[in-house]
């Protein structure tokens, strides 16, 4: 698949063919888009995932966390879950990665960096070692980072021709579920699996207009898109035909009944 | 209670709007009524009742849930058929109660 055409394809898909499994090949590649994504200082030790599969992880543990997100249908109907979640003690390895970027000529002296610098002007500064310093920035980063991966890993799954949504639920029970630690904060969770509705889910969600979001030179100031460009992305499928299409209405009757869910 | 006193209730209005903006038939709107109607006759409240008595708005937490989860599927049961039709009218109770901003869970079929 194109890039243009899975950013623009993607949905968050709330049926799914529960009967179906996700082969562990596509699960491993959601995941890699995931580790290779861009990282604050290369500290990648902070955004980690826990897998949960039906029919191979315990029921109960799957049914728990079903229950922790609030017994959503599409919870309830999802093969796999990946439950992405933030390791603060992941910055520990900060020097440790600041150092390897060094050696593998990521971060080079061209822009003044060296392991002397990593020392004396990184390590103690709170703007790039964050937690040398305020702690709900440092924890704000770390969501922010974590995002990073989980974006790629949508885009991942809409790649290998999956459905995928990403779903919130009781932070505190997720936790004590999966046995995490107290320094682990589990954060959104990944559904993922065969959709059970249109792939398109009834077309595009609105989103607010381009010039609404982005600004020319100075905030306020709206960078307007060219049409030229506009066109070429409808052609490209990154821009699609917007919800609700005509038969949606009789996609989600049918669906409830499918799944014996109130219309 | 009468038709139009139950009609009027202010539950049984938001349940209606959400059921034309679904693009419902005016029979299966009316057929869905009915539904209701014999359903708060099963649990002896009006809709509002319900509605009121379901969720604490002050603490935002759920009071009665389960005692509305329990008595949707004995409602559901009261009916011969296979589990699409039984669980379809639980679904119309469930219905009322999402038009209404409350939540009950659904049934999973077997195979799920």
């Amino acid at each position: 698949m194109e890039f243009k055409q899975a950013v623009g394809g993607r949905r968050t898909i709330r049926y799914f063919k529960s009967w179906q499994p996700v082969e562990a090949a596509k699960i491993q590649t959601i995941l890699e888009a995931g580790r290779l994504q861009s990282q604050h200082g290369n500290a990648k030790l902070i955004r980690k995932a826990v897998v949960i599969e039906r029919g191979k992880t315990n029921d109960t543990v799957r049914d728990a966390l079903i229950d922790a997100m609030y017994n959503q249908p599409h919870v309830q109907q999802a093969p796999v879950f990946i439950v992405w979640a933030i390791d603060m003690s992941g910055w520990d390895s900060l020097r440790d990665a600041l150092t390897e970027l060094i050696e593998v000529r990521a971060l080079n002296s061209t822009h003044g960096w060296s392991k002397e610098f990593i020392e004396t002007a990184v390590i103690p500064n709170a703007d790039f070692n964050v937690m040398a310093g305020d702690h709900i920035f440092a924890e704000w980063l770390s969501a922010f980072e974590c995002g990073l991966a989980v974006g790629s890993a949508l885009l991942a799954a809409i790649d290998e021709g999956l459905g995928t949504a990403l779903v919130t639920g009781r932070r505190a029970q997720i936790r004590e579920v999966l046995h995490m630690p107290p320094f682990v904060t589990p954060t959104q969770v990944q559904l993922v699996g065969y959709p059970a509705e249109s792939p398109n889910a009834g077309g595009q969600r609105p989103s607010p207009p381009f010039e609404n979001l982005y600004f020319s030179g100075k905030w306020g100031v709206p960078l307007k898109p060219d049409p030229a460009v506009t066109a070429q992305l409808k052609t490209a499928g990154m821009l699609q035909e917007q919800a609700p299409a005509r038969w949606r209405a009789d996609e989600i009757r049918a669906l409830a009944q499918l799944f014996g869910l109130p219309e | 209670m009468t038709e139009q006193e139950f009609t009027a209730c202010v539950a049984v209005q938001k349940y209606l709007a959400e059921l034309a903006g679904k693009g419902l038939t005016e029979a299966e709107q009316w057929e869905r009524l009915v539904t209701l109607k014999e359903f708060c006759e099963f649990v002896n409240r009006t809709p509002d009742e319900m509605i009121a008595e379901i969720f604490n708005v002050e603490t935002q937490k759920y009071k009665k849930r389960s005692f509305y989860t329990e008595r949707v599927k004995e409602f559901s049961g009261q009916i011969s058929g296979n589990w699409s039709v039984r669980t379809a009218r639980g679904n119309v109770i469930r219905g009322f109660f999402i038009a209404n901003g409350r939540r009950l869970p659904n049934e999973k079929p077997d195979w799920l």
